[in-house]
């Protein structure tokens, strides 16, 4: 699974209190398809990546959102925009 | 799957039948899902339909606020979403949200990846939803061989459907 469980943990989180596959979301793997497998519309992706930006302040552009197809995907993109804040944050305390 | 998604493929089975039955019966519709547009202009290519839940959209607006509505709509068309009232607002997002859908799907294959913003709908002279392309939603549209596109929206029963058509 995914080198940053603790982000992940939180995705499912956020993907849960929005209502989506409670007992799905267990089985998850980064090959799990949010359309096909999980039975997530395209309005309710978008739901999930405005949740996500809220839950790790960041912010996903379209391209990116468009670009998701599978749970790996989503959680890839959150930990890399974290990272990117992280580093960020770094060099401006730095400079 | 939602009530609304089963509705949507429903609607879209129904309306694709009937124009095969129409161009199997010789009439003058011969020929609607035959050739590419480019032989007649009048030749309807593609179908898109799609079905939004008012209340669907409307919940998640509450949740997710301006946010949400600026990933779906273009700036012109959160222009025109401005000032209306919560249950107003939530019954012109979801035919927004319907007919960006319904467009996307006369792209057939071309239309993955094709962003909620590439695809705006304007108004009329007579009211009249204008489908507008942009970037992808642009280049799929050439890609799938079109020329036109029609579009039709209605709201009841606590939906939105939206139709296009494309030849």
């Amino acid at each position: 699974m995914h080198s940053e469980p603790e982000t992940l943990q939180q995705v499912v989180e956020v993907m849960q209190q929005l209502g989506f596959g409670e007992s799905d979301l267990t089985e998850l793997t980064e090959e799990t398809r949010i359309a096909e497998d999980l039975g997530i519309d395209s309005t309710e992706l978008v739901e999930i990546v405005v949740a996500l930006e809220r839950r790790f302040s960041i912010s996903i552009d379209a391209d990116a959102e468009d670009a998701v197809v599978t749970f790996g995907d989503l959680v890839d993109r959150v930990v890399r925009l974290r990272h990117d804040a992280t580093r960020a944050v770094a060099a401006a305390v730095k400079g | 799957m939602s009530a609304a998604a089963e509705l949507t493929e429903s609607l879209a089975a129904g309306i694709t039948r009937r124009i095969a039955d129409l161009g199997a019966a010789g009439s003058a519709f011969d020929g609607y899902l035959g050739e590419p547009a480019a032989a007649d202009p009048a030749v309807v290519f593609a179908v898109g339909v799609d079905v939004v839940a008012v209340e669907r959209i409307e919940a998640m607006v509450q949740r997710q606020g301006e946010r949400l509505l600026a990933r779906l709509l273009t700036p012109t068309e959160r222009t025109w979403c401005a000032g209306r009232s919560g249950a107003h607002r939530a019954r012109y997002v979801a035919g927004r949200v319907a007919a960006k859908e319904a467009v996307r799907k006369t792209f057939g294959g071309q239309g993955s990846g094709v962003g909620w913003r590439e695809v705006e709908i304007r108004r009329g002279a007579a009211g009249e939803p204008l489908p507008v392309l942009s970037g992808r939603a642009d280049e799929a549209f050439r890609l799938a061989g079109l020329r036109r596109l029609h579009l039709s929206i209605s709201h009841d029963a606590g939906v939105a459907v939206a139709v296009a058509l494309a030849g």
